[in-house]
């Protein structure tokens, strides 16, 4: 194979109408799908010869760790800097997030991601940055079950896949794991509550419907189900039951 | 902090919980009174005028039975109307369970309306106009004369199918929603166990419904 | 006083620990960054962050810390700086424990410490092998946290294009783009904070993120602030090559008994694991006895470079194994288990059975903004921190040291900001942000509207690979020359290229081409610099001229803009406190009594 037919789904600008376009490139050993945009851009000019504006992505890391050029490729969300061409079915069809606002091309807004993030109160409530010496000490089995959903880089894989989430009504397992990211720690414990009423309300955890595509489509293989399991249990211990105490 | 509660979440648990409880278990006990029929007609309602004389029973089939029955129907609705499902790019096995719930339930929304109006009330003129509840003399003769009919049994096998298929996919889809079950270990086998409980329940209703036509159902002399 | 006000340019490590530190002290923060904070290259940083916390029982000291980074910096640091950051290093390893970063543990659930590059010492604190995105996203939460209390206002996906000068060159503010609409804004602030990181991509391909053009940083360049030592480029010796990057191996693998050899034999074709040891050359642990495969990263490039160039890489390519395949692959997943997911996701080997093959790539500029003590730059009202500013690392950075410097960094300078913004007289005219917005937005219309021949994308692939070929490991005066008349060349076809996207919304055509303009103003102070610099030492290095020599430049090399090209001047390091030595890593490095 001496070529790349890459096919995009393009949108000039919010509101305006999808369409397809088709482009070709030489192939080369190594490929992944930036360097196949970065190739285009270049000279965007259509397979059949049309010359067009160059596709506009989000990229920065190409390490999938930043999580920002997260598209739908052949019909999966991933990252497309680690979505290598000899890896891949030709033609390759690259389409944006569909749960989130289209800017451009292949560029989403995700920024509801964070604001799930500032509901759920996803940090330690520090006295401050002062000096205070050393933090809580620490089991290395919980600190590795912590750092594997500390490794969520809000990149929206959960989000897209998830049967569930549409039109932002469900405030998703990435924003549940973090929860249970502070809640495990000894310090972030203390303001549990905070956090289980951010899950707690009209979008919230209640709202998963267990299809658990989550947990297959996050690349930093985060168990999101656990996470989402767990915290059920602390919203019934003390969401639901929490009366029961007073 | 004192949570406040808000209405998704009273209302999603409330569902997960009806679904358990009273309606898995009514089931259990429905298959239960079903499975008299392997001995016998007479035993079969002798069943039924056992349940017709339980104390207050106009009230235990309201609010045990028909209560939650309809709100977890309706509810099951509002939530299936939610779903996004997108089993073809992401064809795993949970994923086709998740749509699966929701197409069960779509029928069993049906057949239950249909079973209810046709044996319980005996509203279903051309079929059958004797409430089973009111006559349980006749009630073995009853279900008989209609499951020979082939296009109602068949209705029925696919009414038992979805309704077993449901609930035990309902008792993981509860373990996972109360925090009973957690960890991956813990889901799979969960899993395995509602499979089990499926499959049982599967044959049990089945054969009971057998035994409507082929006295002492699928093997006679079984048990 | 009320109503203080300081913007900050970048949302990485540097720039989120200075806004959350201003945000704590109670004022307001402006936050810029090119895409959302938590996407910042920050999160690339994998091994671990230094700290003489000294729990092995070493005998480490925060005095030990800075005398190993001010050697293996071959003593162009200027010492109270570094002096000052080494000793800040245990509580910033503190407050992120405190903060929730799952760093790894010991036994007893203490901080566990890894070795790394350069050092005799466990001194490393590690968040598995992706430390840097763990410091990140915690810094990233706090700063929300200061964002739902209404003290930080994020500008993400604006990106700074010149600064606000009154008439007496200072700092009043500073004109940013919004990368969909183009929108050119003016936004006044106290002081200003820039924290955007390193150059990487004027070298083409280098282990940076697409958002590491230096742009930011030439910007305040041209505007008078002045750059320091531009020529220290850090090149990593273990990346992964790629079509569209080159990935970072981090220095944990060594860190954590990772061996680099390559087969005795040239054009040996057989695979790793049928090679015996007596045929690998271990050439770094024969070399360098003391230290072995942790070497610094200068001296562990040259010799990987070194070798490729006599045809000695793996297959004759350039190309040589790193080998963890003798460590257990529990440990591995445990310590190294990102990293090496980045390996087994590009390359297709899994690196705990087959032997990594890696190459140096461009990873990090020890120079950049100068700044005082303080991260102050020369322009008043105008303070740098992190890889952006030149300070701390002199000529060669140390492995786990640039994660301590850029929290370090924001720390002095967000207590620096906020105490030039209370003493600061505003000056009541807004024409100063009218003229700067209408300058850039001509800038922009020229680019829009001009229509030339040159290709915007491919003038870049043209910098980058005659910067990579003649500015980075090894460097001869006479192909600096050449490099620079390059440079002037592809300065000249800039201005004929044209713009290919014709729809401006969301476009990626026009900021690049702003920032190319930037990036060929660095690349010639980096190139120059390189030129005037006739010695070796850390990373610059010249076969003409192989050894360090202070007698004529240890000193800092400083280039302000003109229009006519850099103008290079020199100042003296600050070395007060540790007295030069010859830096010998094949031996035990000596001993250096308290100053």
């Amino acid at each position: 194979m001496n070529t790349v037919e890459i096919h995009i789904k393009r949108r000039e600008k919010p509101g305006a109408p999808q369409h397809w376009e088709i482009f070709e490139i030489p192939y080369r050993p190594n490929l992944n799908v930036i360097s196949c945009l970065l190739e285009i851009r270049k000279n965007p000019v259509t397979k059949s010869g049309q010359k067009t504006t160059p596709p506009s992505w989000d990229m920065n890391c190409l390490e999938q760790v930043c999580g920002i050029c997260t598209m739908v490729i052949n019909g999966r969300v991933r990252q497309s800097c680690s979505a290598l061409v000899d890896n891949l079915d030709q033609p390759i069809k690259l389409e944006p997030m569909t749960k989130f606002p289209n800017i451009r091309d292949l560029v989403v807004d995700r920024s509801q991601m964070f604001d799930h993030l500032k509901r759920v109160h996803a940090w330690v409530e520090l006295d401050g940055t002062y000096d205070l010496g050393p933090g809580p000490r620490m089991d290395q089995e919980d600190v590795m079950e912590r750092y594997a959903y500390s490794r969520c880089m809000t990149c929206g894989c959960c989000l897209e896949a998830c049967p569930q989430y549409d039109e932002d009504h469900y405030i998703g397992p990435q924003a549940i794991a973090q929860v249970r990211l502070f809640n495990m720690h000894p310090s972030g414990a203390m303001d549990r509550d905070e956090r289980l009423q951010g899950i707690m309300g009209d979008d919230g955890i209640t709202n998963c419907g267990n299809a658990q595509n989550c947990v297959k489509a996050c690349p930093m293989n985060i168990p999101l189900t656990k996470a989402i399991y767990e915290e059920n249990r602390e919203t019934v211990l003390y969401g639901l039951l929490g009366w029961l105490k007073k | 902090m004192a949570i406040r509660l808000s209405r998704t979440f009273i209302l999603r648990k409330l569902h997960q919980l009806t679904g358990i409880m009273p309606l898995g278990i009514f089931l259990l006990e429905h298959f239960y009174t079903n499975s008299k029929a392997l001995s016998g007609p007479g035993d079969f309602n002798n069943a039924v005028k056992d349940l017709q004389s339980i104390p207050y029973i106009l009230l235990v089939e309201i609010g045990g039975i028909f209560i939650p029955l309809i709100y977890h129907a309706v509810y099951g609705l509002v939530i299936t109307v939610e779903a996004r499902p997108n089993n073809l790019h992401y064809p795993y096995a949970r994923n086709w369970f998740y749509t699966i719930q929701r197409v069960t339930g779509i029928i069993l929304f049906f057949f239950i309306t249909f079973h209810v109006l046709n044996f319980r009330f005996g509203m279903i003129p051309g079929l059958n106009t004797l409430s089973v509840a009111h006559h349980p003399e006749q009630s073995f003769e009853i279900v008989s004369r209609e499951f020979h009919n082939v296009w109602i049994f068949i209705v029925y096998v696919i009414g038992i199918t979805a309704t077993v298929w449901h609930l035990a996919n309902g008792i993981w889809l509860f373990l996972v929603d109360w925090g009973i079950t957690i960890g991956e270990r813990a889901q799979r086998l969960t899993g395995y166990a509602c499979i089990a409980i499926g499959l049982l329940l599967l044959a049990v209703g089945i054969n009971a419904a057998i035994a409507f036509i082929k006295p002492g159902g699928l093997i006679p002399g079984l048990m | 006083m009320a109503g203080i006000k300081i913007a900050i340019v970048g949302g990485g490590l540097a720039g989120l620990a200075a806004a959350m530190k201003i945000a704590e002290a109670g004022h307001s923060v402006d936050l810029f960054s090119v895409v959302p904070v938590k996407r910042s290259h920050s999160v690339c940083a994998q091994g671990g962050i230094n700290g003489a916390v000294n729990t092995k029982g070493e005998g480490d000291s925060t005095w030990e810390h800075f005398d190993d980074t001010v050697y293996g910096g071959d003593f162009l640091a200027n010492q109270p700086p570094a002096k000052a950051m080494c000793e800040m290093a245990p509580s910033i390893i503190y407050l992120f424990d405190r903060m929730g970063v799952p760093f790894s543990r010991t036994n007893e659930g203490l901080l566990d410490f890894r070795r790394f590059g350069g050092t005799k010492h466990h001194r490393t604190a590690f968040a598995g092998a992706s430390t840097g995105q763990q410091l990140l996203y915690a810094l990233d939460e706090h700063v929300r946290r200061h964002e739902v209390a209404g003290k930080v206002t994020k500008y993400e996906g604006w990106e700074m294009m010149s600064l606000v000068l009154d008439d007496h060159q200072v700092c009043r503010g500073l004109v940013a783009m919004n990368l969909r609409s183009l929108e050119l804004k003016a936004f006044p602030a106290d002081a200003v904070i820039i924290a955007s990181g390193g150059p990487g991509l004027i070298f083409g391909k280098s282990t940076n993120s697409m958002v590491c053009t230096g742009s930011a940083v030439a910007a305040a360049y041209q505007q008078g602030a002045k750059y320091a030592n531009g020529e220290f480029i850090q090149v990593h010796p273990t990346s992964i090559p790629g079509e569209d990057k080159l990935r970072l191996m981090s220095e944990s693998a060594r860190g954590e008994g990772g061996r680099v050899w390559v087969p005795k034999n040239k054009g040996d074709k057989r695979s790793p694991s049928s090679i015996p040891e007596s045929e690998r050359w271990y050439f770094l642990e024969e070399k360098y006895p003391a230290y072995g495969n942790l070497v610094p990263r200068d001296i562990a490039t040259r010799e990987i470079f070194q070798v490729c160039l006599q045809g000695m890489g793996v297959n004759g390519e350039n190309q040589v194994y790193l080998d963890l395949t003798h460590i257990p692959p529990e440990t591995l997943e445990q310590k190294l288990g990102a990293i090496l997911e980045i390996y087994e996701m590009f390359v297709g080997d899994d690196p705990k059975r087959v032997p990594m093959r890696i190459f140096p790539g461009v990873h990090y500029s020890m120079g950049g903004l100068w700044v005082d003590f303080d991260q102050r730059t020369n322009i008043s009202g105008l303070l740098a921190a992190g890889e952006c500013d030149y300070s701390i690392h002199g000529a060669n950075r140390l492995g786990a040291n640039s994660l301590v410097s850029c929290v370090y960094g924001g720390f002095i300078a967000a207590p620096a900001a906020i105490e030039w913004a209370k003493n600061v007289q505003r000056n009541g005219s807004n024409g100063i942000y009218d003229q700067e917005t209408k300058r850039q937005q001509e800038l922009n219309d020229k680019l829009i509207k001009q229509s030339g021949s040159e290709n915007q994308y491919k003038l870049h692939d043209e910098m980058g690979k005659i910067m990579t070929d003649n500015v980075t490991v090894i460097r001869y005066n006479d192909r600096l020359k050449q490099t620079d008349e390059k440079l002037l060349e592809l300065t000249d076809r800039y201005n004929h290229i044209s713009i290919n996207d014709s729809n401006l919304w969301a476009t990626m055509a026009l900021p690049h081409a702003r920032q190319l303009k930037n990036m060929l103003d660095l690349a010639r102070v980096i190139t120059l610099g390189a030129l005037n610099r006739n010695e070796s030492r850390g990373a610059h290095y010249k076969p003409d001229f192989p050894n360090r020599d202070d007698e004529n430049f240890l000193k800092t090399t400083i280039a302000e803009y003109s229009g006519e090209g850099p103008v290079f001047s020199y100042e003296p390091v600050d070395i007060s406190l540790i007295p030069p030595r010859k830096r010998d890593y094949s031996h035990e490095k000596k001993e250096t009594a308290k100053a």
